[in-house]
This record gives C-alpha cells, structure tokens and sequence, in this order.
C-alpha cells in the first residue's frame, strides 16, 4: 500500500476517524499498532514475522540490561546486534557477498560455486533494523530507560508512516510522545495537509513522470549523446530526491495528523555548498543515525588527520551498503566519502559561493550515476558519455525514442528541471506548511481542494512504488 | 465528527469539485487505440453523415463506408453517406459514453446509429482493463446505477466480486471527474498541440470513414495472427471445426434479460438516440461465439431494430473462412461481402420503417 494510492486514502481515512474518536491513550495506541500490523501485512504478512521477532528480542534485551553488570550488558547487546544484523545479512546481503567471494576466488584462479538463497528483500527491513538498533544501543549507553510497554515499543517499531522507507525515528523522541493522549487541537491540520500534498505532488508529479525520461536513457546509453545523458543524470537526482524527500513528507505528515512528531529527512540538499553539507540536508535520520552510532564510536574526527580519513571512508562505505546490496552502491558511498575527506583538506570555503553549489551538484548527479547503474563498468560508460566521448552515433542517429530524442522534449525537461531548482530555492526561504497554517480554516479548505484538483491530472497513474522500498 | 471539520471536508470537497470541473471540458479523449483520432476525424465532419457505426474491433473492421453509402444511397434514393467509429476493445459501456458524445455533435442529418449487439458474457469483462486511460471514458454514475439495480449485481457468486466490481466503478468515477493522470493531453489540448500519430490517424480515418482493414496492419502481432489463421491444417480446420459446432453451441443466457445491466443500456441508448429523432439499429455480428443476446433480440417483442448477421444457417458465406483474417474478424475482401450484405439489409429495414 503505496502512500499515493486510492486505498491509502481510504485506509487512513479509516485510521484517523478511528483513532480521534478513542478517548484514552491505551485504545488508541493499540488501534495504532493494529492499522500498522495490518499495514505492513498489506505487503507481505509472512514478513511480519521479522518485524515482530526484531521487536521481541530488542524489548526483552534493553528490558534486562538496567539490573545487570556491563559484561552481561555486553552480551545482550551483541544478542540484539547478532539477531537484527543477522536477520539483515541473510535477507539482503547473504547472495552479494556470496557472489562477491565466487567472483573473487574465480579471479584468483580458485574455482568454486554457491547456491543463492534468492530471498525476497522484506519490505523497509533497513529501516526498522537501524530504529530497533538505535533503541538498544541507546539503552547500553545509558542515554535511554527501556519502556516497560510492550505496546509502546512494538508500535515505536512499527508505526505505519514510517516503517517502510523511513525518517529512522530515535526512541529517545517518539516513546515519549506515547505516553499520554494527543489532543486535537494540538494538530497542526493545515500544515499537514499541506506537506502531505507537497509530497504527493514530489513522487506523483515529479518523480514518476521524470522516471519515464531517466529509465529510457538509462536503459540503453549508447543511444543518446551527452547533452540527454546529462539531462537524464540530473532528472533521477531530481527523481530521488523528489521520490525520497517525497516519501519523508508524506510520512511525516501523516504521522502529524495522528499527532506525532517525526523528525525531518531533507532540508534542501541541492541547496549545499560543500558535500558536508549535503549530508546533514540529506537523509538526515540515515546520516546523524551514522554519525551517533559509528562515526563517534569509531573516534569521529578527534583523532588526527588519518584516523578521520578512515572512519570517514568506514562509514559511508556502510552508508553505501546499506542502500543496496550491490557494488555500484558501495562506490557511490566511497565516492561521497572521498570528497568529505577531500574538503577537509582542501578549503573550498573560500571558493564563490555559486562555484560552490555547482561543486555539489556535479558530485551529487555524478554520485547518483553510480547510484543508478546497473554495474560499476555500466556506470563508467555513462560517466565518460558525460563528457561526450562515447556512444554510438549511428544507432542515434537512427533511433530517436520519443522520451528523449527530440529537441521540443528536452527542453519540457530542462524547463521542469529549471522550475523545480526555482521552487526548491523559493520554498526554502519561506515554509509553505507554516504558510498554510496561517491561513483561516474557511479559505484553507476549498483552496486546498482546488489545489488537489490541479494536482491529480498531472500524477503518473499505475503501480509507482518509491525507491527507497527496495533499501 | 465535529461541525468544524464536517465544513472543511464540505469546503474541500466543493474546491476539488469546482477545479476538477473546470478542467474537465478541455480533456480530450484518450489517444489510446486511436480513439481520439477517430472521434475528432468524425467531429471534424459529423455534419455530413446519415449513419454511423458503433462497437469493437468487429464494427471497426467489418462496416466499409465505400462500399455501404453507394449501395443506400442508391437503394433509397437520397444520399447515404456513413462514418465507422468502431474501436478495438470497445465494451457496452464505452459504446453508450461515446453515443452521448455524438448525439452532443447534434448532427444535422443522422439519422441511424447502428450498434452491435454486445456479447452476452459478464458485463464485467471489461473490468480486466484495470488502469486504461480509455475505459476511464466509459464510467458515468447512469451505468453504476444500472449495474447495481439488476441481476448481474445481485447474482454475483461472492461478496469479493461485488466489492471488487464496485470499487473499480468508483475508482473510475473519481479518476473521471478528476482527469486523473490526464494532465499532458489537458496541456496540449489547451495548447492546441498534436502529436504527428494523431495528425497522420486523423487523416486517414478521414479518408476511409473510420474503417481499416487488417489486412493494412504491418504490426508484428498481425502478421502472426494472419499467419496462425492462415495454416490450412490449424487455424482453418480449428474455425471450421468450431463453425460446425455452431448450432450446437450453449445458451449463456440463464436469466431475465430485461433485468440485465446492458438491456438497460440498450434501452437508454435507444431513447436518447430517438430524443433526437435518430433510429437505433443493433447488429447481430457474425461471429463463432453464438450470441444468445442476438437470438433473444430477434424473438422477443423488444422493440430494438435488430439486423441478425449473426447466424451462419441463414447468411453461410459471412462465415466463409477464406473471408477471413483470423477467427474473429474480416479480412478486406470480407468486409465487402459484409457490408454489402449489411446495406442489402439496412435497405430493406429503411423500406419496412
């Protein structure tokens, strides 16, 4: 069940007219946890299973830790990490590093063979692992009282808004939040609605419409010159970040209508003037979730020039690996990692501002070019098409897919490319939510219906799952 | 709910209501199977006819206005002249959305919108079209109320089916109002633009009237459908096995035909047509599935204007195989033979009228 979905709508509907109408906390949480169970068995009930046994065995870890002494503390923790990395290794990475060890020991002339496990990737399992994960690492350290509600944590682990795709939701922020009833008059409605349509508007309108575009080049390079190749590289970095950040809000408001406060996952990343940057406008829930529990454990940047360097490089090599189990992914994390080491020797600060932000998005299209390609060798075959030295002229010449090889359609997608940077840089200074929140009731409803209705001829229909479903 | 709330949801509702409406009338038809070419290539001229066709892939390729107009005109003594808006895949509930289309043309001299008789299988066949653009066309709350009012909604063997049924009706409602995913043929609508497919369909369509032979179609798909049907020892003898299988073929109709959802229709269509002082005339096609709707149609006083090509004991050579182009539709030369016999009949229904 897809957020932009018909049955969505409805199904939330159901939840929310459900959920205000529960007077007292307990009903109301449960209702929650139920809509979330049901929710993810939408997808796949038999996968449920590893939500549930995630849960169970971080509750009764963190549950125990308080009374013991720190080596029995150090043991439930490697129990916590063991069972929900090990979950994540066998479902997601268990066939990589399998084909990945063939390959090698082939290459060095060993030959040997293996059986793929060919499992099905469970739904959002990247995110609820990392959430459980933060809650018991977070209880080892001290920083965090395990609840004694098993409801409280099931329904931390499961909340429906973002179990999927995200924002990674700390326990220290959300179980507090379930502790008494929300009232309505607390919610923030306008605002919502508003960033709900925001999203909505981003995956349906931008996103989709935009894939159509970036898989035709995709799919075959060599039939396009540069100038699509750029064009395509620059509309998926358009596409994830508008699917991505689309998905956040959508979830976020969603959450804020039930009356609960998620944290923000985009700030305006294309917005960055230095990579280092870009990292704390995007995927913050995934980014600071890597800071707090790897890159400050590892000895963050306090330990001279080389130790940083490679905790720098550690980390976002797992950033990368945690997007995808595949080669290309690991790359584009030691791509974005090189240059964050690169800007702590080099000073781009003194740099002009605009050179600045065309540093950060040449990285970032380029990064997600590697992000995007099938393989490492496909990636550098299209990175070296960028700059107009490869592809086959006479298959172009001979074919023109209609997605891109006309002149009229390349500009319609550098005008939406233009529109968009507009719009990104407009709404950054002034927040439509907030906007929208100041707005009387009265005027707010029908123009936000009117604006629904300018909306929806322009959603791409049919199944149009996010991309980040797939991490 | 509180009063408060049940306003905002009023005030949305009547925004989205006012937004949608407003674009609604700039939305063409879909340009899927050509169907936006075929009806603004009628549009274009709809002053200029006196009949036109409606129904699927066997109107589109079976009624010849070359060969249809000379013979009536001729028959009847005033000029006959006729435009095919058959379409592949088009179902009952399509054909009824597009009849309105036309009768809102106010053509000056049409006289007869002829319809083939929809196959007698669950009306719901169509529901399989799931998300095409087209079908979006064909849902009006007339025929969700049709459908709920009689047998077929309430024979329906599970709760499941209802609600599935149901819930397609209402998804295609709100994708309709809203123009939902509509946007780009909206833009060039407004723009004025068309696609080079759209110009170079329209043109032809003109020219031809709205028939197509398939013998035309250089698609890889019917090549290999000409080919399959073309085998002597497959496709033929499998047609001509089926083809004396005819008389005994089953009877699918169980139930009260006037308590059906596309009797009424029918019936609606027939009314409105007449409300214009135009003549609904249904063909029985000739095809291998018997139509027990078509033979129904012919006993029963139901005062429809019926035209039965659809029996193979009374008009043999319509279901020649060499006419042709596979199982289901002629090939150009069957088309001829067809609407000759077609006009022969349409002249002697125009006499008795």
């Amino acid at each position: 069940m897809l957020f932009t979905e018909f049955r969505f709508a409805v199904f939330f509907a159901v939840v929310l007219g459900v959920y205000w109408t529960l007077r007292s906390n307990r009903p109301r949480k449960l209702w929650l946890l139920a809509a979330s169970y049901s929710f993810y068995a939408a997808w796949d009930w038999r996968f449920l299973s590893l939500v549930l046994l995630s849960t169970a065995v971080d509750f009764l870890v963190a549950a125990a830790m308080p009374t013991r002494t720190p080596a029995t503390r150090r043991v439930l923790l490697w129990t916590s990490l063991t069972v929900n990395l090990g979950i994540l290794a066998v479902f997601k990475y268990f066939d990589f590093f399998a084909d990945s060890a063939v390959a090698f020991s082939n290459w060095l002339g060993l030959p040997v063979s293996t059986t793929a496990l060919d499992l099905i990737l469970p739904l959002g399992i990247s995110f609820y692992t990392f959430q459980t994960l933060s809650y018991t690492i977070d209880v080892y350290r001290d920083k965090l009282a395990p609840t004694d509600s098993p409801v409280d944590f099931a329904l931390f682990v499961c909340f429906f808004p973002q179990l999927v795709a995200g924002p990674i939701v700390r326990a220290i922020n959300f179980l507090p939040q379930l502790s008494a009833a929300r009232p309505w008059r607390d919610v923030r409605v306008r605002a919502c609605l508003t960033l709900f349509l925001v999203g909505f508007i981003k995956k349906s309108c931008l996103a989709d419409h935009a894939a159509v575009a970036v898989d035709a080049v995709f799919s075959d390079p060599d039939l396009f010159g540069a100038a699509s190749k750029w064009l395509a590289a620059s509309l998926y970095s358009l596409q994830i970040y508008c699917d991505f950040s689309g998905y956040s809000d959508m979830a976020i408001a969603s959450a804020g209508l039930l009356g609960f406060r998620l944290p923000e996952n985009f700030t305006f990343p294309y917005l960055a003037d230095s990579m280092r940057e870009f990292w704390r406008r995007w995927h913050i829930s995934l980014s600071t979730w890597f800071r707090d529990y790897l890159y400050i454990p590892l000895g963050g940047n306090r330990s001279g020039r080389a130790r940083t360097t490679f905790n720098l490089l550690a980390v976002f090599f797992l950033c990368g690996l945690w997007h995808g189990a595949a080669w290309t992914f690991v790359l584009w994390g030691l791509f974005h990692g090189a240059f964050l080491v690169a800007e702590r020797f080099v000073p781009i600060a003194r740099a002009p501002r605009v050179l600045r932000h065309v540093y950060v998005v040449l990285v970032v299209v380029i990064g997600f070019v590697i992000f995007r390609s099938p393989d490492i060798q496909a990636a550098f075959h299209f990175i070296i098409g960028l700059i107009g030295v490869d592809g086959d002229a006479a298959r172009q010449a001979a074919t023109f897919p209609e997605a891109l090889g006309k002149p009229a359609l390349n500009l319609w997608w550098w005008g939406v490319l233009a529109g968009f940077t507009s719009v990104h840089v407009v709404t950054s200074r002034a927040s439509l939510p907030e906007i929208a929140e100041r707005v009387p009731a009265l005027l707010f409803a029908p123009a936000f219906g009117a604006v629904v209705g300018l909306v929806l001829p322009w959603i791409k229909t049919g199944y149009q799952p996010f991309i980040y479903f797939q991490f | 709910m509180t009063p408060r709330i049940a306003a905002g949801l009023v005030l949305a509702l009547a925004g989205y209501t006012a937004s949608a409406g407003l674009q609604r009338p700039f939305v063409p038809l879909s340009e899927e199977y050509g169907l936006r070419a075929k009806f603004e290539a009628f549009e274009e001229t709809a002053g200029d006819y006196t009949a036109v066709y409606l129904g699927s892939s066997l109107v589109y390729r079976s009624f010849r206005p070359d060969v249809i107009d000379p013979f009536l005109s001729q028959a009847t003594g005033q000029e006959f002249r006729s435009f095919n808006l058959g379409m592949a895949g088009m179902f009952t509930q399509e054909t009824d959305a597009l009849l309105d289309r036309v009768l809102a043309q106010q053509p000056a001299r049409l006289r007869w919108i002829v319809v083939q008789v929809p196959a007698w299988f669950s009306p719901f066949a169509h529901e399989q079209l799931g998300d095409n653009q087209r079908a979006v066309f064909a849902y009006a709350p007339r025929q969700t109320l049709a459908l709920l009012r009689h047998q077929n909604w309430r024979t329906m063997p599970s709760l499941h089916e209802r609600l599935t049924v149901a819930a397609n009706h209402v998804r295609q409602a709100v994708r309709r109002h809203g123009s939902i995913g509509l946007g780009p043929q909206l833009w060039q609508a407004i723009l004025g633009a068309r696609t080079e497919t759209l110009v170079s369909q329209k043109r032809e369509f003109l020219v031809a009237r709205g028939y197509a032979s398939l013998d035309a179609e250089t698609d890889t798909e019917f090549i290999e459908r000409r080919q399959r049907f073309a085998d002597n020892s497959g496709g033929r003898a499998a047609y001509r096995r089926k083809l004396e299988d005819w008389s005994q073929a089953p009877t699918n109709i169980h139930t009260n035909v006037r308590d059906s959802y596309l009797y009424e229709l029918l019936d609606s269509a027939k009314r409105r047509a007449a409300e214009h002082d135009i003549e609904l005339v249904l063909v029985g096609m000739p095809t291998l599935e018997r139509n027990k709707l078509t033979e129904w149609l012919s006993t029963d006083n139901s005062g429809f204007t019926l035209i039965n090509l659809s029996d193979p004991r009374t008009a043999p050579r319509l279901f020649d195989a060499e006419l042709r182009f596979d199982p289901h539709h002629f090939n150009h030369e069957g088309a001829q033979v067809f609407s000759e016999a077609f006009a022969a009949r349409l002249a002697e229904t125009v006499k008795n009228l």
